[in-house]
């Protein structure tokens, strides 16, 4: 029963819209006091004085509140507020003409309604019942007036109108004090969520920092563990080359060809292992590009040196050209342009099937120089131009073995153009190859002149 | 005279130790190897080495300590340093002062030629 009774009354909650359901939480309150108010005065009354008129408007109000009352558990908060404060200025104003007008006490009901509108329906609405309110005052006025006001009743008294006076300004109080109370529980929630989103940030803080941790681990990490692989594999690395060399015994075709395949795949890891470590650098921001002078020819030469047998047992051209305008020393990290230059070709060598790969350096301006890798290669599709920059893209993991990496060589490329402050521009047509292009400005930003 | 050159190859891992002893050896060199800083920096003080192969992680006396050792004994002047080492950061500050830097994976073919290279060069 009392489970019953708390369904019946309990207002509806808006579990997205705090103000909704405080607003319905109050409407919920003055219908259900506007249902028991009848009850209690109306029906006694009525009985006692069975008056068809009176029995008609009593009946009808509790039909209308209970009418609210299913409209409010609808849903709809805004139409309920609105016909209660509409009803209640009708009752009002119907109430002060009954009450001849100015000399009744109704009349200082309106500035309640004003108060409910305002509460239930926001400011403007106040407003709206405000003027009309102001309008059934003159309006009264000149009925009065023009004297087709009714006479007062007789129990208009002064005790009867100073007693319907201290209601009316007990019920302002009383909805004074409801907006007191709900502004300040909006206050007190304000505060609240003030502190929750102080919580939520603090958390979020310490997520960042987690997350923070956790990267200068991984790096950490990645590069101890390359750093404590690094040393058994120079050790099987030297020890197979030592046997291939025949420093240690005379071998047999098969002993070398097994002796290279093992060679080769250290090799492989060698090169993973420091592609890892270069990526880590950077990543971490570790890496501290140099800034010396050098000779570019040299380099292009060491370069074309280490590959040159990988081209040719591929049975590809391998060329390099350096132009006549080419400046005969450049400033920057010899190392890491020798190692962006050393991807490029590689890469090159390693998706081109027959033809030629070339290595050019010029200088497109006074400022700069550019590296020009051209190969006649599959050429790489325009959805592909996109994607080939990105960590750990092989196209074709059994080629990766022979030529060394883990897909991490193309992105080192770019990262360290980008530290060197350079470009680096791809063209291709599928089927007719590719050209990477890398230019860099003549001299290291650092030692740029002011 | 050539035939007497001798290399002494400091290195704390005892494989990578003998790898490099075998290529020197091959190039003509008499090789003493020492696994730790101390007993390589008894042997420096009696000793002149033709070339010193010093890796820069060592038990006891780094292999920075030693170099520095090396490098400021007038009676050592001569001897020429190969670092061999793993860390790039460390060989780049040295650098200048090493008359080579071998980044590890040192290849066997290369420290031989380089080594047969400096023989010769010595023998001249």
């Amino acid at each position: 029963m009392r489970q019953w009774l708390r369904k019946i009354l309990a207002p509806p909650v808006f579990e997205d819209d705090e103000e909704k359901t405080r607003i319905a939480k109050l409407l919920n309150i003055i219908l259900i006091i506007v249902m028991v108010l009848v009850m209690l005065f109306s029906v006694p009354a009525l009985l006692m004085t069975p008056e068809i008129g009176r029995v008609v408007i009593e009946l009808g109000l509790a039909v209308l509140a209970l009418f609210m009352l299913l409209l409010l558990r609808r849903g709809h908060v805004q139409m309920t507020g609105f016909l209660l404060s509409l009803i209640l200025w009708v009752m009002i104003t119907y109430g002060t003409f009954e009450a001849a007008g100015f000399r009744g006490s109704t009349m200082s009901s309106y500035f309640g309604i004003i108060v409910i509108a305002a509460l239930l329906l926001g400011p403007k609405m106040g407003i709206l019942f405000g003027l009309l309110s102001i309008v059934a005052t003159f309006w009264m006025y000149y009925a009065d007036q023009s004297g087709f006001l009714p006479v007062p009743p007789n129990y208009a008294t002064q005790f009867t109108l100073w007693g319907e006076f201290a209601v009316t300004v007990l019920g302002v109080i009383w909805l004074l004090e409801l907006i007191m109370t709900s502004l300040q529980r909006a206050l007190n929630r304000a505060r609240q969520n003030e502190l929750a989103l102080a919580e939520k940030v603090k958390e979020a803080q310490n997520l960042a920092n987690q997350a923070i941790e956790a990267n200068e681990f991984k790096t950490h990490l990645l590069s101890r563990v390359s750093h404590e692989l690094r040393t058994p594999l120079s050790v099987m690395l030297g020890m197979t080359e030592m046997l291939t060399t025949g420093d240690m015994g005379a071998l047999n075709d098969e002993q070398k060809r097994v002796l290279q395949r093992i060679l080769v795949n250290s090799k492989y890891l060698e090169s993973t292992f420091a592609e890892i470590l270069d990526q880590t650098q950077i990543e971490s921001g570790q890496l501290k590009l140099k800034s010396e002078i050098f000779t570019p020819r040299t380099v292009l030469e060491r370069v074309y040196a280490s590959y040159l047998a990988l081209a040719e047992k591929k049975g590809l051209a391998l060329r390099y050209e350096v132009a006549e305008n080419m400046a005969a020393t450049v400033c920057g990290d010899e190392h890491r342009i020798q190692q962006i230059i050393s991807n490029l070709t590689s890469n090159a060598i390693k998706f081109t099937p027959k033809g030629m790969v070339r290595i050019r350096i010029y200088m497109p301006d006074d400022e700069h120089w550019t590296i020009r890798i051209d190969d006649s290669g599959a050429g790489i599709s325009p959805e592909d131009l996109n994607l080939i920059f990105e960590p750990f893209r092989q196209v074709d993991e059994t080629t990766s073995r022979e030529y060394g990496g883990v897909g991490l060589g193309l992105t080192i490329v770019k990262q360290l153009v980008n530290l060197m402050q350079g470009k680096l521009e791809v063209e291709s047509q599928l089927g007719l190859g590719s050209t990477f292009s890398v230019t860099l400005p003549l001299r290291a930003p650092e030692t740029v002149p002011g | 005279m050539a035939e007497n050159l001798i290399a002494a190859v400091i290195e704390d891992n005892e494989d990578l130790a003998f790898v490099f002893g075998k290529a020197l050896e091959e190039a003509g060199y008499q090789v003493v190897s020492f696994l730790d800083g101390e007993s390589a920096q008894e042997y420096l003080a009696k000793n002149v080495p033709d070339i010193v192969i010093l890796d820069l992680h060592l038990p006891k006396i780094s292999g920075e300590s030693l170099f520095r050792q090396i490098r400021s004994s007038k009676r050592m002047a001569r001897t020429k340093i190969f670092l061999a080492t793993a860390d790039s950061r460390l060989a780049e500050a040295l650098q200048p002062e090493a008359d080579l830097v071998l980044l590890k994976p040192v290849s066997y073919t290369q420290l031989k030629e380089l080594a047969l290279r400096y023989k010769n060069a010595a023998g001249e």
